[in-house]
C-alpha cells in the first residue's frame, strides 16, 4: 500500500488539528484528530478489502500471437483481463513485456473502470535479441484517492526468438539426407600415422623406438606396432558470392546456407590436418584467393573470411550462355591479392597507377577456378558452393575441377527453395524442383563428382510433400 | 462507495448545518455552511477538520452538533455496504479518542497531542501491514 499525496495531506491535517489544540489551548480539537484518524484507517481497511475482492475475481491472460519468431520479427502480445465480479475501484493493467522487446505500437492503456467486467489491449513488439524471453506477470495497479497497490497477477508466457541463421539445413540428394561427404582418408598402406594398425615381430633394421614394450613383455618376443599412414589432402573451397546467392529471407539466403556447409568443411579439414584453400568469386571474377595451407592461423583466416562473406549486390550475370568459355583475358578486372602469388606481386607496381577498367567476367566461377587450380601442384578436393541459376557455368567449373585429378563436390542451392514467394503455388515449385534435381543428377553422374543439394529442410519437405500428393491424385 | 462526494454525504452535511443553526443560531449555520462548502471543494477530510476547527468557536451545543456531523460524515463516506470497514473506522476513532482523553487526563495538552498523533501513525501503519498480509505480499523469511 503506497500512500498518495492526499494521504499525507490528511495526516498533516490531523496533525494540524492536534497543533491547534496545543496553540489555542482547546483540547477538544484532539477528538477531531481522532475522528479524522478513524476515517483514514477505515478507508485503508476499505481499500484492502476492495483489493482482496479484486484479486479473487480477476483473471489475466497474456497471449502471444506466436510462440517462436526469428530475431528482428514482430510478435504482438494481447493482454486480456476478466472480472467475475465488477470492481468498485479503477484497475490499470500493464503487460509484463521483457526489457529485450521493443515496443513498435503500444496499445491503448488497459483500465477497468468501476463496474466494468473485463477488457483487453494489444501491444505490437519487435524482438531484436535471440533467446528465450519470459514475460513477467501482468502488473495490476489499484488506486483510490489515498493509497494505491501494485500486484503481479497471472503467469507470463515465454517467447522463443531464434537467431537469423540456417536452422534446418538439409544436405542431400533428391530430398534424402546424405552422409558426410568429407570422410576419413587413409592411404591404404602401413606407415607412421597415429591410428594403430597391427603388431609384427621385430625385424633387423627396425629402430628401437618403434618397439612396443608392452606387447613385447606380453608375447615374450620383441614386437613392433605399426600405424595406419595418412595422407595430407589439399582441399579448395570455392564460394560463389554473386548476387543470385542473396536469394532468401534475411539470415537464410543461399550464401548463408552454403556458408554453414563451408564452415563445417573447414572444421573437418582442421580436424583431419588437411591443407585448405579458399576461393571466393563475385560478378567481376575472383575476389579472394587464399592458397592451400594447414597452419592454425591459415585455417582461422579462412574461417574469418567465410564468416564475413556477404552476397554481392551487383546485377545478376547471365552466365547461362551457351557460348564457349571466354579467354582468360576477359577477367582483366578480377581482384587479385598481390600478396598471394609472385606474379601478382610482380605486376602490382605497373598497374597500381592505372585507372581500373572493370569488365564483368561472363564466366567468373569457371575462370576463377581455372586460375586457382593452376597454382596447385597436388590433386585437390574441390568443394564448389553455388546455385542453379547458371547451369552452363557450373558444368564448365566442374569440368575444370575434375581435370585437376581430384574429387569434386558440388553444393547446389536450388533457387526454388529460397525464393520467398516460390512456395505460393506448390505444384509449380515442385516442377521447378524436379528441373533442379535433373540438373543435380546430371552433375552427380560425372565421374569423381558428387553433387548435393543444400537447402532449408522444411521448405524442401513442403515441396516434396506437394509432389507426393500430386502423384497420388494423378498416378 | 469511495467517491469523494456523494448525495448521502451532502445530506449529512445539510442536516448538520440545520442542526448547528438550530442550536447555535447564525454562527452555527455559518459553521455548517462552511463545512459544506469545504466538503464540496476539498473533500471529506477537510470538511471533518472544518467541523472541529470551527466548532470549537461555538457554544458547546454547536460543537456537539458539528462533532456528531463529522462522525456521521465518516460513516457516510465509508458507506454502509462495508460494515467491517465502518466498524474499524468507528473503533479507530473511539480508540484514538480514548488515547487523547486518557493522556489529557493524565498529562498536559502538548503531550496528549503528540501521543494522539503518534497513535494515529501507529494505527495507520498497522492497517498497512494488515493489507500486506491479507494480499500475501509479505515475502517469506527463510532461515539462513
Amino acid at each position: 500500500m503506497q500512500p498518495t499525496g492526499r494521504f499525507w495531506a490528511v495526516v498533516a491535517l490531523a496533525s494540524l488539528l492536534a497543533g491547534l489544540a496545543v496553540l489555542a489551548a482547546r483540547p477538544e480539537l484532539l477528538y477531531g484528530t481522532a475522528v479524522l484518524g478513524g476515517w483514514l484507517i477505515g478507508r485503508q481497511i476499505q481499500f484492502t478489502r476492495a483489493v482482496t475482492a479484486i484479486t479473487a475475481s480477476l483473471s489475466v491472460d497474456q497471449h502471444l500471437e506466436r510462440e517462436a519468431v526469428r530475431s528482428g520479427d514482430r510478435a504482438a502480445v494481447t493482454t486480456v483481463a476478466t472480472l467475475s465480479e465488477p470492481s468498485r475501484l479503477p484497475i490499470r493493467l500493464e503487460p509484463g513485456v521483457p526489457q529485450t522487446a521493443r515496443r513498435v505500437d503500444t496499445g491503448a492503456p488497459l483500465t477497468l473502470e468501476p463496474g466494468a467486467d473485463g477488457g483487453s489491449r494489444s501491444d505490437d513488439l519487435e524482438w531484436p535479441i535471440a533467446g528465450a524471453h519470459g514475460f513477467e506477470p501482468v502488473t495490476v495497479t489499484v488506486q483510490d484517492s489515498l493509497v494505491e497497490e501494485h500486484l503481479a497477477v497471472g503467469d507470463g508466457p515465454t517467447l522463443l526468438v531464434e537467431p537469423r541463421e540456417p536452422r534446418r539445413l538439409h544436405i542431400g540428394r533428391g530430398g534424402d539426407r546424405y552422409p558426410p561427404a568429407y570422410g576419413e582418408h587413409e592411404a591404404g598402406r602401413i606407415g607412421l600415422g597415429l591410428d594403430p594398425a597391427e603388431l609384427r615381430e621385430y625385424q633387423p633394421g627396425d629402430t628401437m623406438k618403434r618397439i612396443d614394450w608392452k606387447a613385447t613383455a606380453r608375447l615374450a618376443a620383441p614386437h613392433i606396432r605399426t600405424h595406419e599412414a595418412h595422407t595430407d589432402r589439399n582441399v579448395l573451397l570455392v564460394m560463389d558470392r554473386r548476387s543470385t546467392m542473396a536469394t532468401g529471407r534475411p539470415g537464410e539466403t543461399k550464401l548463408e546456407y552454403c556458408r554453414e556447409v563451408a564452415l563445417a568443411i573447414a572444421g573437418l579439414a582442421k580436424e583431419h590436418g588437411d591443407r585448405l584453400g579458399l576461393l571466393t568469386v563475385g560478378a567481376a571474377g575472383v575476389e579472394t584467393h587464399i592458397r592451400s595451407g594447414g597452419s592454425g592461423e591459415h585455417l582461422t583466416a579462412i574461417r574469418r573470411r567465410l564468416l564475413s562473406l556477404e552476397p554481392a549486390v551487383d546485377p545478376p550475370v547471365d552466365g547461362d550462355s551457351s557460348d564457349p568459355a571466354p579467354p582468360l583475358s576477359t577477367s582483366t578486372g578480377t581482384l587479385v591479392d598481390p600478396a598471394e602469388d609472385a606474379f601478382s606481386a610482380s605486376i602490382a607496381p605497373f598497374i597500381a597507377d592505372r585507372e581500373p577498367t572493370w569488365q564483368l567476367d561472363t564466366r567468373p566461377l569457371s575462370n576463377g577456378l581455372r586460375l586457382a587450380l593452376a597454382q596447385e601442384t597436388a590433386p585437390v578436393w574441390t568443394f564448389i558452393a553455388t546455385d542453379d541459376s547458371a547451369p552452363q557455368e557450373v558444368r564448365a567449373a566442374v569440368e575444370i575441377a575434375t581435370a585437376s585429378a581430384g574429387h569434386v563436390v558440388v553444393l547446389l542451392a536450388p533457387s526454388v527453395l529460397f525464393e520467398r514467394d516460390a512456395l505460393a503455388t506448390l505444384d509449380t515449385a515442385y516442377e521447378r524442383y524436379l528441373r533442379f534435381e535433373r540438373f543435380r543428377r546430371e552433375i552427380d553422374s560425372i565421374e569423381s563428382v558428387t553433387a548435393l543439394e543444400v537447402a532449408p529442410g522444411d521448405r524442401l519437405s513442403s515441396v516434396l510433400a506437394a509432389g507426393s500428393g500430386a502423384k497420388e491424385a494423378h498416378p | 462507495m469511495m467517491r469523494e462526494r456523494s448525495v448521502i454525504e451532502a445530506f449529512v452535511l445539510v442536516v448538520t448545518l440545520v442542526g448547528a443553526a438550530a442550536v447555535a443560531g447564525p454562527w452555527g449555520a455559518a459553521a455548517g455552511g462552511l463545512a459544506l462548502a469545504i466538503w464540496y471543494l476539498a473533500g471529506t477530510p477537510f470538511a471533518i477538520a472544518t467541523c472541529w476547527g470551527i466548532g470549537v468557536t461555538l457554544e458547546p451545543a454547536g460543537l456537539a452538533v458539528l462533532a456528531a456531523g463529522s462522525v456521521a460524515l465518516v460513516l457516510a463516506t465509508i458507506g454502509v455496504d462495508d460494515p467491517i470497514a465502518v466498524g474499524v473506522a468507528l473503533v479507530a476513532a473511539l480508540g484514538l479518542g480514548a488515547v487523547a482523553w486518557v493522556t489529557l487526563t493524565a498529562t498536559s495538552v502538548p503531550v496528549a497531542a503528540g501521543t494522539t498523533v503518534l497513535a494515529l501513525c501507529v494505527a495507520s501503519y498497522a492497517a498497512h501491514r494488515y493489507e500486506l498480509v491479507a494480499l500475501g505480499l509479505v515475502p517469506e523469511v527463510t532461515d539462513v
